[in-house]
């Protein structure tokens, strides 16, 4: 924030010089900078679908992406008094009607079945079924009334099976994808919500033993995702980790998991999300491998999210999602902080951990979430709606979503959302020679999976759920759990919590009866 | 001689007319009874006067009508054109009587949380109709069937707190019945034998009835974006006791009221709202005014 506030405000040169020269020096030899070159830069280029195979794994730890700092981890409605019928060939649909309860039939256009009169007080059901049993009858149906489901429109929702598994058309038929007046913030690795260009000055650095040299000063192109962004869209935004309210994602999780709570959707572009029509508060509180390698003055530490969390409260955010955790000792920082935001209204959605095959150690903001009215743990499902290999078991795991497990359907189970291109981003996972400054303005549709990408479709929900007019954190949990569709053993178990999200049956919630 | 033809006329005219409106003679008699106590002259005359009651003319009239003027204040009643032949009342009906009605009023539920949570209310406008067969000795049996309706909207319940989610929900209470029961017609009263002028006055006559019986009651509640099974339509087989009374308004037509209340146990037994509040059963009670038609 200082940086940047000096550069934006015509501070002198001087000064920058110095308080530069007085942060480096109280860094080590990491030159801590981020300078704001333009305030605009050219337009995201949009890549589109990146269908390769690769699936960006579950992150199994925030540390883990540190390391390079660190050192080390959801009986239909028929219209009375007609049948459907498809007679088999030859067959007088009289003849057969006489044996039924049926009586005249008509053949409409376009079709090789007739629709059968019968008397309205009759049940169609029924009478299908006497039909039905008939040799002369191929088959019968009651004439069901179909209603139109919300299906978006974006070209690529085809691969949304995550969306689609939950049921989401039937429920954008009921709330079509919340308000403006709700805002959900998203603590993460920031997010592409900002075209702008930053210069950042990047030292060396060893991975694995390999050495990474210093790239110096080199300016870094930044633009909103284009499946993001719109008018007002944004709001509220603050970067904790370089202490300014620019929290440009310079890793692409935060982005990824802001679509599925956001994306844009109906605009004949990409990817749908849940609750699109929300507003994002971006809030960066994790530190990508750019940021290690750009010295950001601050790493995501306990106290980082906790001022994060009260920062999304304390601004409006009614939603909090928080697809990042960690292991380890207690946090009560994080545990009064979540506290402390469901007292001023907001919900917390937090990713249940991805390290179940890495000895399933507890993850210390999921297991503070459960026993809080109004945040929820989160496990995730993979496209067969079972338990992905990587998800967490645990007694605080309350809910499930899906988060995608290409082990059980390859790339195409993955979570596809709109984020950075990783080819103009991760050189860092290149060798020394094909190292270079990134770029944050290439943009491509790509398959992520984990409790990561689970945790936003609960987010979503309690979005559309808030704007429905359950306004209470806790009511909101409770209304998640008591709708949700129970999977595994009967009632809650480890695995899934309470079960799959349903979002439908929550929204409709109950009549007197049913 | 022609004053005691006219007096003995003037009797016999009375007499048929007495027998026919009873009641109204007999309010008569009392003043009467006191004017002939205390004597008194006619003006005109000067021959004594005496009011005669209705009972005791038939036996002293020929006698006493050549020199005493009967003066009695139905005289001009008995000028009045032939009345029809004094009818005991209760032979006047058939011994079936076969009538039709519609009725509208109020119902209120025992359930009530559950009703206001999602509907805003625990009862409202009822209306329906039926008929009934009835038997001169008062027993009658009635088939009858009303519709309640209510719009809400669906709700979350949360620690009693109930957050309204703006989907449109409509309850629909059809209650079916047949009831037997007994109408407590009025005692006949002996013919009085003259009743001149008098008519009927004050109330008419008002028919109590009390009954029960038992039938079905078909529950359906329906939303907005409901599909396959959201919607809820189910039977509950009811029982009930009633009360009320009929106001017959002429030979053909009638009014009443009738309050009854309706057993229908396990119709709330589904997995909405009710069942969060803990209420199973859509006992209500009935208020309706009524309109008959036929006889």
């Amino acid at each position: 924030m200082h940086w940047r506030r000096i550069v934006e405000t015509g501070g002198g040169i001087g000064a920058l010089v110095t308080a530069l020269w007085t942060l480096t020096a109280a860094q080590g030899p990491a030159p801590t900078s981020r300078i704001l070159r333009q305030p605009i830069a050219p337009p995201a280029i949009d890549r589109g679908l990146l269908d390769d195979g690769n699936v960006t794994g579950p992150r199994h730890k925030v540390a883990h992406r540190q390391s390079r700092r660190m050192g080390s981890t959801a009986t239909a409605d028929y219209l009375r008094g007609r049948v459907i019928v498809k007679y088999r060939t030859n067959v007088s649909a009289a003849g057969t009607g006489r044996r039924t309860s049926a009586s005249a039939a008509s053949r409409p256009s376009w079709a090789d079945f007739d629709v059968v009169a019968i008397d309205p007080a009759l049940d169609p059901v029924r009478v299908a079924s006497e039909l039905e049993a008939s040799p002369d009858v191929e088959y019968a149906q009651p004439a069901y009334v179909v209603r139109p489901h919300h299906r978006p429109n974006d070209p690529l929702y085809d691969r949304q099976w995550n969306l689609q598994e939950i049921g989401m058309e039937a429920a954008w038929d009921i709330n079509l994808g919340a308000t403006s007046a709700v805002t959900v913030a998203v603590l993460d690795s920031g997010l592409a919500f900002q075209d702008a260009v930053y210069e950042f000055t990047a030292v060396e650095f060893t991975d694995d033993g390999v050495r990474y040299p210093a790239l110096g000063n080199v300016t870094v192109p930044f633009a909103a995702a284009p499946e993001l962004s719109g008018a007002n869209r944004f709001v509220s935004p603050h970067d904790f980790i370089w202490d300014d309210d620019s929290p440009v994602d310079m890793d692409g999780h935060g982005t990824h998991v802001a679509g599925t709570i956001g994306q844009v959707t109906d605009n004949g572009v990409g990817l749908a999300g849940v609750a699109f029509n929300v507003r994002l508060m971006p809030i960066k509180v994790i530190a990508g491998d750019w940021d290690d390698i750009f010295g950001s003055p601050n790493v995501g530490t306990d106290d980082v999210v906790a001022r994060g969390i009260r920062y999304a409260a304390d601004n409006g955010a009614k939603i909090i999602n928080m697809s990042i955790g960690r292991d380890g000792p207690a946090a009560p920082v994080i545990t009064a902080a979540m506290q402390y935001a469901v007292s001023r209204g907001a919900f917390i959605a937090v990713s249940a951990g991805n390290d179940y095959e890495r000895g399933n150690p507890v993850e210390v903001i999921a297991e503070a979430a459960a026993p809080i009215e109004g945040a929820m743990a989160v496990a995730s499902v993979g496209r067969g709606l079972r338990r992905a290999y990587y998800s967490g078991v645990h007694d605080y795991v309350e809910i499930a979503a899906p988060g995608g497990d290409t082990r059980s359907g390859g790339s195409a189970a993955g979570v596809y959302q709109q984020t950075f291109d990783a080819a103009f981003t991760d050189f860092f996972l290149e060798p020394p020679s094909r190292y270079g400054p990134p770029r944050f303005d290439v943009f491509a549709y790509r398959a992520f999976q984990g409790t990561s990408m689970a945790a936003p479709h609960v987010s979503g929900l309690a979005a559309l759920l808030f704007s429905q007019g359950i306004t209470s954190p806790a009511a909101i949990e409770a209304a998640i759990k008591q709708f949700a569709t129970d999977l595994g053993p009967t009632g809650r178990d480890d695995e899934y919590g309470y079960g799959l999200i349903n979002p439908r049956a929550t929204l409709r919630g109950l009549g007197l009866l049913q | 001689m022609a004053r005691g033809a006219l007096g003995a006329a003037v009797l016999r005219r009375l007499a048929r007319v007495g027998g026919v409106l009873g009641l109204g003679v007999s309010l008569a008699a009392p003043a009467a009874a006191q004017a002939m106590a205390a004597g008194s002259r006619d003006p005109g005359t000067g021959r004594a006067a005496v009011i005669w009651t209705a009972t005791n003319v038939p036996a002293c009239a020929p006698a006493s009508a050549k020199d005493i003027l009967v003066v009695c204040p139905s005289v001009r009643a008995a000028r009045q054109p032939r009345p029809r032949p004094a009818v005991p009342a209760r032979s006047r009906e058939p011994t079936f009587t076969v009538q039709g009605f519609v009725h509208a009023g109020f119902l209120g539920f025992s359930s009530t949380e559950a009703l206001t949570a999602v509907y805003d209310a625990s009862g409202g406008f009822l209306w329906g109709g039926g008929a009934r067969v009835g038997h001169r000795a008062g027993l009658f049996v009635q088939a009858g069937a009303s519709r309640f309706a209510v719009d809400g909207e669906r709700v979350f319940l949360f620690e009693g707190q109930v957050f309204n989610l703006g989907i449109t929900s409509r309850l629909t209470v059809v209650p079916v019945d047949v009831s037997g029961g007994w109408r407590f017609r009025p005692a006949p009263r002996p013919a009085p034998p003259v009743a001149a002028r008098v008519r009927p006055r004050g109330p008419r006559r008002w028919i109590p009835y009390v009954g029960g019986g038992a039938g079905f009651v078909r529950v359906t509640e329906r939303a907005e974006f409901s599909e396959a099974g959201d919607d809820f339509e189910e039977r509950h087989v009811s029982y009930h006791v009633m009360a009320g009374v009929d106001v017959p308004a002429g030979r053909w037509l009638g009014a009443g009221i009738e309050a009854g209340w309706r057993w229908v146990p396990d119709a709330l037994a589904g997995d909405g709202i009710a069942a969060a509040f803990g209420e199973t059963d859509l006992h209500h009670f009935v208020v309706v005014g009524r309109l008959t038609f036929g006889r």
